[in-house]
């Protein structure tokens, strides 16, 4: 099957004994003989409709895109409000406002800002990671061991080495926290934006598939967020026991 | 021949009298005239409550000195002043003549917990302070074969028991050449066994290295086992003084040792 082109007649008006013959696995093992559209559904770059607007090429990983941008926005403001009382003041209380509001509210305004596309999905996305890493780091941060602060001090470490080999390894776990809740809302995010307001990507192919009653490619779509999901999950679980070895608790997590 | 040499002293140590026993009187180790360390009539106010009460005291270079007292006198407090974590309300603190003015660069402070970092390697946290950038290692290196601790230089702290926790801080110490290191009760933590091999260990690495030492304890064997002079503190105030002579090293089971012992843990309780 060319997924490329729904063959939505043709669907229509086949029997359930076709449409039973054309099941998941075989689904699959046709899929299995498309390694390329496999790969590019892989890298959201695939296209479930030939009338695609072309988007920037930044935007065909919107997904790792806004993950990197949202999360180092909030990893620097997360680090500038933990360290000082006077940004904290400043910016916190705002930055908590913001965060009361569902990011997948504002998919209506998004389609305005930036009509159906790419740059409406990383914009969501960096606004739902932000505030798991913000908040995170800014807890880790805070609750640096204040003894080790102090021999710190005592030694007389200039800030930055006090910044990069007390406070920051400290923070760590804290902030990878932070990272595996960011991916989750990456992958939610993700999902609604493609199945709401996108023209391509996994979300857009399951709901394609919806509508030409390709359940099949609806299971496929489901499954591939499973996989990915398991996979994002599976590499920062790694990355957590390589950078937290030195911590008992982690080493045979 | 043990000697102790005991003045009452009434509410404020008079450093005048202070110094000239320092100078006649006869140590293990010959010290220069000028006093390494100054405390001149320091007090330490947190809010109304006043911690510490006009202070005095001179130590010389090399000199180990304890600081004994109840819980809750003070002793602690005293020893982050001369730290520099915290500024006197009044009062100044000397180095060399030199006002300290903020952090003591040539203090290092031991606290009861080691303070080690737990995701730096024993060797990274021997070197988080070795002065010469360039032989950062090499330093940390001899530090750690110095406490007997080179074969765990790889491995991270939290393996590691509590003694050797305590000798990897005291080679932090030891490698970020410290000229004066407090201790703050650093071998309360640790068991009977561990405690008699940490106090040789510093008592060597003393005699070594001739740092200058001051050592806060509740613990009068480990004070009279160790230093040359112990101070009695209570309320914020040196109350008492008594110089110790003892030769080294010495005799824990000996009848002179005990009788110092006794004679300052009865002091002790009694004020």
């Amino acid at each position: 099957m060319d997924l490329e082109q729904p063959p939505g007649t043709l669907v229509a008006s086949d029997s359930s004994d076709r449409r039973l013959a054309r099941s998941f696995a075989g689904r699959l093992v046709a899929w299995e003989c498309r390694p390329l559209a496999i790969f590019r559904i892989a890298g959201w770059t695939s296209s479930c409709s030939k009338r695609r607007v072309s988007s920037p090429p930044w935007g065909k990983f919107s997904a790792s895109g806004g993950l990197f941008i949202g999360g180092s926005i909030g990893f620097v403001l997360g680090l500038m409000n933990g360290l000082f009382t006077m940004s904290n003041r400043i910016l916190d209380s705002s930055l908590q406002m913001i965060r009361n509001i569902p990011h997948l509210a504002l998919i209506p305004l998004v389609i305005r800002w930036f009509g159906i596309g790419e740059q409406g999905k990383l914009f969501l996305i960096i606004l739902g990671v932000f505030f798991p890493i913000y908040l995170n780091t800014m807890h880790g941060v805070r609750s640096t061991d204040p003894r080790l602060l102090e021999m710190g001090k005592v030694y007389g470490l200039s800030p930055w080495r006090l910044l990069t080999r007390i406070i920051l390894p400290g923070a760590l776990p804290s902030i990878l926290v932070g990272l595996r809740y960011a991916l989750g809302i990456m992958w939610l995010t993700l999902i609604v934006a493609e199945t709401i307001a996108s023209d391509s990507g996994i979300g857009f192919m399951v709901m394609n598939a919806r509508d030409f009653l390709q359940f099949d490619v609806v299971m496929f779509g489901i499954l591939l967020y499973a996989l990915l999901g398991k996979a994002a999950d599976t590499a920062t679980r790694g990355l957590e026991q390589w950078l937290l070895r030195w911590n008992p608790n982690y080493r045979h997590a | 021949m043990a000697s102790t040499l005991e003045s009452e002293l009434p509410a404020r140590l008079n450093r005048q009298t202070l110094m000239q026993t320092l100078e006649t009187r006869e140590t293990s180790r010959p010290s220069g005239f000028a006093p390494f360390l100054g405390v001149h009539s320091i007090s330490k106010r947190f809010g109304e409550r006043e911690v510490l009460h006009h202070l005095d005291l001179t130590v010389q270079e090399g000199e180990m000195v304890a600081i004994v007292g109840k819980s809750g006198c003070g002793k602690s407090t005293l020893l982050r002043l001369l730290a520099g974590l915290e500024r006197p309300t009044e009062g100044t603190i000397s180095v060399d003549c030199d006002l300290v003015n903020g952090r003591n660069r040539s203090a290092r402070l031991m606290f009861q917990e080691s303070a080690l970092l737990p995701w730096s390697t024993v060797l990274e946290n021997v070197a988080l302070a070795a002065p010469d950038r360039a032989r950062r290692r090499e330093s940390a290196l001899e530090a750690l074969r110095q406490v007997g601790l080179a074969h765990r230089a790889n491995d991270w702290p939290a393996i590691l028991s509590g003694g050797q926790r305590q000798r990897i801080a005291l080679a932090r110490a030891l490698a970020s050449e410290a000229r004066l290191i407090l201790f703050d009760e650093p071998l309360g933590a640790l068991d009977a066994l561990t405690r008699l091999e940490m106090q040789n260990l510093i008592e060597k690495l003393w005699q070594q290295r001739g740092f200058t030492a001051i050592l806060v304890t509740h613990d009068v064997e480990e004070a009279v086992a160790l230093v040359d002079r112990v101070l009695l503190m209570q309320h914020g105030e040196f109350r008492h003084e008594s110089l110790l002579s003892l030769s080294r090293p010495r005799d824990r089971a000996g009848a002179e040792f005990a009788a110092l012992k006794t004679e300052i843990l009865s002091r002790v309780l009694a004020v």
